[in-house]
């Protein structure tokens, strides 16, 4: 990870800081040892913001991320902060359906692979189990009245000699900074589409790359930077499986009690310094601090900012005075547009592994994009949960759940007629605060305005998944987007009581 | 950065909604017989049937008008409310509002960002793609009749139909409202009269400043059931 050691020299701010003493700072935060190594520092800074009425640090946004920085902070010894959350609920992008009894189907973010070991770890210290996500059995098609069953061997049937191609290309496209890749420019003029109509993809198997560059990007294939895509497939370690697939892919695992008990879990830690519905309407005074930030619950000071959250919420923030003009358009251009809508079917039973189905359903020119199983680790009942095309399930729940069970009778029998429950959540619906699921860059963004997204701005620190070195997008990302910050604040604490 | 590790070695992949390759890697494996292989040839029927009708609708693959399906449905025809349908919708007005969208005349944090990231050459091509396309019926609203009456009345007291068309159909810079997401329609009016949306006529936020939240439901109730 030396591009943020490099991110760190280039901040103007933490001129006085030697590389020899972040990287100090850096082995110190590896597990336990960071509170024994910093707590006279985070004491002497606690000391000081109570005097002056001014504190450390103040987060914005309890997401993963957020709530990761905060938790560093606090293993650091710096009591003097606070995570500042819009909603009423923590943990951002992943949200948990109460299932009753203690179960839980998501709704957000929710798996975790081989590499993710930033969020895997976070999961072990916070004594949260996982377990393997289902794949065995077949998957099925549908295709108006057509159904067929194939065995995928828990991945999306990808053309492998493609795959490789794209492996290969990605070598060459760092994950946390693809426009440093000395074929940026050529990759980032083209999207993924353009690239692989030129590989004479069979029509049929349009459909398929289609779908599943929707479900891992985000975007429709025209609308996906060649170079974005190969900072992904960098994220994976260069290798397609990895990132796209489930058996042995980054959709590998699952947390027990729903993936949002992670960000449960870190805020009740935190207590009384996770503050919600305290949205953050106007940033004022970034440049030198104190930075003053007016929330709709009143005014916080603060000597630096953690700005947890993804760039386009960013931007709904005002800024006085106005960020650099770089930033600005990163911000303002952001691809806040992939927008998500997942479903739950709850049913008394796995019904359909009994019949070697897997419980996946791919449903080309439907409204199903992909169906999985989602059942709770002891089986003590079956659940389908769906990614679907969020215009083309009608808006009334009623209707949408009766469409979709018709769906699944299609795909595995009558019995999938009568679920005992169903949820859904549709994200751009729900609140103002989320946006988007992942960022699908379009081509020529990142090129044009990816410089702008990790250096720290005055006394803002930007962090957040899609800041992430590797596994940008993703909740392992956020976990490594939140130490990262941490870092920075505690560099900046260290220099200014230097 | 990362380097690369060796890929896994991959046997017997298929791809998964190929109808013509998953039928030969069957034949060929000889593990599918009866009606799994009936239900093969199907499907892959109707894959073909589906691309082929993409590419008549919206050309060659990949399709730019494709990144509109998430929110605006297939050919434009949203069935949730809460998203405008684009079928139908004059060229000029599309057009119109993808340059508004783009230089933050009109806001929304979705639209923003897309349209900014369109050439120009893109804009006008979905524009006309989506104009060319046919508006299904909302058939998904089902409207409460009284609501819809009192819709009608202020529909006709309003004379929505001098810009938007006697059948609400639209015309150049007036957008189509017939059969119109009811949520969408609800929003955008109240958005008008907020002053959230602008309108450089100043018609929609006349008309809007009138009406009660009572009055732009029962309106955009009777409009998306047209």
């Amino acid at each position: 990870m030396d591009s943020s050691e490099r991110k760190l020299d280039a901040a103007p701010e933490d001129g006085v800081l030697t590389r020899r003493g972040f990287l100090g700072m850096a082995a110190s935060m590896t597990a336990a040892a960071t509170a024994a190594v910093v707590p006279k520092l985070g004491a002497a800074a606690n000391a000081a913001a109570n005097e002056r009425d001014v504190i450390e640090v103040a987060i914005i946004g309890a997401g993963l991320a957020g709530l990761t920085a905060g938790r560093d902070l606090k293993r650091a010894g710096c009591e003097s902060f606070v995570v500042l959350e819009a909603r009423g609920r923590v943990g951002g992008r992943t949200l948990n359906h109460d299932l009753g009894n203690g179960y839980f189907s998501e709704a957000g973010g929710q798996w975790i692979g081989p590499g993710q070991t930033a969020v895997a770890d976070l999961a072990r210290e916070l004594g949260v189990g996982t377990f393997p996500t289902y794949w065995q059995g077949k998957s099925t098609i549908l295709a108006g009245n057509a159904r067929a069953a194939v065995d995928t061997e828990g991945g999306f049937g990808t053309d492998p000699k493609i795959a490789h191609e794209l492996e290969k290309l990605a070598q060459s496209v760092p994950s946390g900074a693809p426009w440093k890749s000395p074929r940026a420019a050529e990759f980032d003029a083209m999207s993924v589409g353009e690239w692989l109509a030129k590989k004479n993809i069979e029509p049929a198997d349009q459909v398929g790359w289609s779908a599943g560059l929707a479900i891992t990007g985000g975007a429709s294939p025209a609308r996906l930077s060649l170079l974005h895509w190969l900072s992904m497939v960098n994220s994976a370690e260069c290798n397609y499986d990895r990132l796209e697939a489930v058996k042995d892919g980054a959709q590998q695992t699952r947390i027990a009690g729903g993936s949002q008990i992670l960000s449960i879990k870190m805020a009740q830690a935190l207590g009384d310094k996770v503050r919600l519905n305290s949205p953050v309407l106007r940033i004022e005074n970034w440049q030198d601090g104190p930075v003053t930030i007016q929330t709709a619950k009143g005014v916080i000071r603060a000597h630096r900012v953690i700005m947890a959250l993804q760039p386009a919420l960013c931007q709904q923030i005002v800024y006085d005075p106005p960020l650099p003009e770089g930033r600005r358009e990163l911000q303002r251009r952001w691809p806040a547009f992939a927008p998500g809508r997942k479903t739950s079917h709850v049913y008394k039973r796995p019904f359909w592994r009994d019949k070697g189905l897997n419980g996946w359903i791919f449903q080309p020119g439907g409204m199903v994009l992909w169906a999985y199983d989602n059942s709770p680790e002891d089986l003590s009942f079956g659940v389908i949960n769906a990614f679907v095309q969020i215009s083309m399930l009608p808006s009334d729940p009623k209707v949408a759940e009766a469409e979709l069970s018709r769906i699944y009778a299609q795909a595995f029998g009558e019995e999938a007629l009568h679920p005992l429950s169903y949820h859904e959540h549709d994200w751009r619906k729900a609140d103002p605060w989320t946006l988007s699921c992942v960022s699908p860059m379009p081509p020529g963004f990142l090129t044009k305005y990816g410089e702008a997204l990790h250096p720290p701005v005055g006394r803002l620190i930007w962090s957040g998944t899609e800041t992430a070195d590797i596994w940008a997008g993703y909740m392992d990302g956020a976990v490594r987007s939140g130490h990262k910050a941490a870092l920075q604040a505690l560099q900046g604490i260290a220099a200014r009581r230097a | 950065m990362n380097t690369v590790s060796q890929p896994l070695s991959r046997t017997k992949r298929t791809m998964i909604v190929s109808g013509v390759l998953l039928l030969a890697v069957a034949l060929v494996a000889g593990v599918m017989y009866g009606p799994e292989l009936y239900g093969m040839v199907k499907l892959g029927q109707q894959v073909d049937k589906l691309t082929s009708e993409n590419t008549r609708l919206g050309g060659p693959w990949p399709r730019a008008s494709d990144a509109c399906i998430f929110c605006h449905g297939f050919e434009g025809n949203a069935r949730a409310q809460n998203y405008p349908r684009l079928a139908g919708q004059p060229e000029a007005y599309l057009k119109k509002q993808l340059k508004a969208f783009a230089a933050g005349e009109r806001t929304n944090a979705t639209m923003e960002s897309m349209a900014a990231s369109m050439s120009d050459r893109e804009v006008d091509g979905l524009a006309a793609h989506f104009a060319k396309m046919t508006p299904a019926s909302n058939a998904t609203f089902h409207a409460d009749p009284a609501s819809a009456a009192r819709g009608e009345a202020l529909v006709k007291a309003n004379n929505c139909a001098s810009c938007h068309g006697q059948q609400l159909e639209g015309k150049d810079m007036f957008p189509r409202l017939a059969g119109q997401g009811q949520v969408y329609l609800r929003d955008q009016l109240a958005r008008f009269k907020s002053g959230a949306r602008r309108d450089g006529t100043g018609a929609m936020p006349a008309v809007a400043a009138a009406l009660s939240d009572q009055d732009m439901e029962d309106v955009a109730q009777f409009i998306a059931s047209r």
